[in-house]
């Protein structure tokens, strides 16, 4: 490990299920989890995970809190041993997963108190988080709607002000107004140099608070990425005019970078495009281009390429 | 001890009111005992049925006319199956109920070792079970006195005792079900089958040739009807039961604290 880095996941392979062949047939099933997971969290980054539902985001995040037991790889958290040295890092991790559930119970207050017992919580930094958080704290969960919970389950990751946050969907169920104010403790926390592993559906809140994400599909990470470049570099639209001869959408949909090809008008072309442009403007100069635009996509569009 | 005192606090409603509810079969029987007392002689024939021996086990020996040998028959059967119910219906489900209702994965994010967290909720169930027999004793204790009658109060402690040592090793067994299957409906259906099963073998010890199935149950250790019979608590019996619960409860624990948490 790094000194700089908090979280290292190397090929990380997790398979459920197990198969078996008896008498020529199969029985059971093997789903994969997550297949040679590699990626890593600096200290003081907010880094975003995202990724399709089913994609392997918990199994990853379950896989660092030694929930699961992998088949390959490493995870290693402060440089301990995500397994070997489980209750060391907790003692310095803050979780919140993404479908939080409370003892119905217990009041927000006694939920403190109990667990408190296990990471001591900093009561400074609590008085801070219950000026933010508006939720009843002397209310038992069962009587809290599902924004009030989640806002309890916020206060109770991050009461003891960890070094290491694993939040799974933070603000699932949060007015805008508390989501923002979400955000805004998560951007304090990593000026403090704090750490926090996020996964989110949510773009805006990715766009506003992640430094570096990553996507994760189909058990596999397709990228990892800081939030800033990939606007810019991962995917383009490209929007051609041209004043004689079209060119032929086979030809541009057989350029590499191209993703999609798609005719506006007689004349027009709208081109997605990822990463090098070149090969396609190599391509377009042989034709009489009235106009051409290149815009940066959004990230919006850029997430669904990848999810696709 | 925090998860010990704090689940403590949260369950006294249902902890209390239950063997409350259960030693209400001390006072109804002495409330009615004149009445059972006329008619024990009659019923006491009917015992001697080779279904009625099976369905009552050791108890069925027991001299029904006497105020001693009707408490332990009606009290023994009716904290038998309190046993029953008990063991295969909570600890159990003291991982499988978390699971279910997914709080435990906010609590070992905390630094908390897996096996301690068990332990402590499971003498949560101990201590809770504690109140059956301490109830049921001092109901006991307190009711004949109110009626006049003679029950030896050393072995109604005895088999008090032994009731709670059922308990805890029938429940260690029922929750290594539930770490191992860490599934409601199949860890009870687990835990029910091991427990029922060693009920009947008890009872089909009682008939024919059948002896052998005895040695196998739980149920044939520390038995109240043995207990009354020889006045004593064998201690043989007793590390038996203590035995066997201390090998599942730490089997439970090494499951619990070792197995992937995969639901």
């Amino acid at each position: 490990m790094t000194e700089e880095n908090v979280l290292e996941v190397s090929h990380l392979t997790k398979i459920y299920g197990r198969e078996m062949t008896l008498a020529g047939r199969r029985f059971g099933r093997r789903v994969v989890g997550a297949r040679d997971v590699s990626f890593s969290v600096r200290r003081g980054e907010i880094f975003g995970f995202l990724g399709p539902n089913g994609a392997g985001k918990t199994t990853t995040m379950r896989a660092i809190l030694d929930y699961l037991h992998i088949q390959e790889g490493s995870i290693t958290v402060f440089g301990m041993d995500h397994h070997d040295d489980a209750l060391e890092i907790r003692e310095r991790i803050g979780y919140i997963p993404g479908d939080l559930a409370l003892y119905e119970n217990f009041t927000g207050e006694e939920l403190i108190e109990y667990f408190d017992g296990f990471r001591p919580v900093d009561r400074d930094y609590l008085r801070e988080l219950r000026s933010v958080f508006r939720a009843d704290l002397s209310l038992r969960v069962k009587s809290l709607s599902t924004g009030n919970r989640q806002q309890v389950g916020l206060i109770l990751a991050l009461a003891s002000k960890p070094d290491f946050m694993i939040l799974d969907e933070p603000t699932s169920g949060l007015d805008p107004l508390m989501a923002a104010s979400a955000h805004r403790l998560f951007r304090e926390l990593r000026a403090e140099g704090k750490t926090i592993f996020l996964s989110s559906h949510d773009l805006a809140e990715v766009q506003a608070v992640c430094d570096r994400i990553g996507i994760i599909k189909e058990g596999e990470m397709i990228l990892v990425e800081e939030v800033e470049n990939l606007v810019s570099k991962f995917l383009q639209n490209v929007r051609v005019s041209f004043t004689s001869e079209v060119p032929d959408l086979e030809t541009l949909e057989a350029i590499d970078s191209v993703i999609s090809v798609e005719a506006e008008d007689e004349d027009t072309l709208l081109l997605k495009v990822k990463e090098d442009i070149n090969e396609l403007l190599r391509v377009l100069t042989r034709y009489q281009i009235d106009r051409l635009s290149i815009e940066d996509a959004s990230l919006e569009e850029i997430f669904l390429q990848y999810y696709q | 001890m925090r998860v010990f005192l704090k689940n403590l606090q949260k369950g006294w409603k249902g902890g209390i009111v239950t063997p409350a509810f259960v030693s209400l079969i001390v006072p109804l029987m002495t409330g009615i005992w004149p009445q059972l007392k006329e008619q024990a002689a009659s019923f006491a024939e009917l015992l001697d049925s080779p279904i009625y021996r099976a369905l009552l086990g050791q108890l069925g020996i027991i001299d029904l006319t006497t105020w001693q040998g009707a408490f332990y028959m009606y009290v023994g059967i009716c904290m038998e199956w309190t046993v029953v119910f008990l063991s295969i219906l909570v600890p159990a489900r003291i991982v499988t109920a978390e699971i279910d209702k997914k709080t435990l994965d906010v609590t070992l994010s905390y630094p908390i070792r897996r096996w301690r967290y068990l332990l402590e909720k499971f003498m949560v169930y101990l201590a809770y079970c504690l109140l059956y027999p301490a109830f049921v004793y001092v109901l006991g204790v307190v009711g004949t006195r109110s009626i006049g009658e003679t029950l030896d109060p050393t072995i109604l402690l005895y088999s008090m005792t032994a009731f709670w040592f059922w308990l805890f090793a029938l429940g260690a067994l029922s929750l290594f079900c539930g770490t191992l299957f860490l599934e409601t409906n199949r860890a009870l259906s687990a835990s029910g089958a091991l427990i029922i099963t060693q009920y009947v073998m008890t009872r089909l010890g009682d008939l024919g040739n059948l002896g052998f199935l005895k040695d196998l149950s739980l149920f044939n250790y520390l038995n109240t009807g043995t207990i009354l019979q020889n006045g004593v608590m064998s201690m043989n019996e007793l590390a038996v039961v203590v035995g066997v619960g201390i090998v599942a409860l730490g089997a439970a624990l090494y499951v619990f604290q070792n197995r992937e948490l995969a639901y």
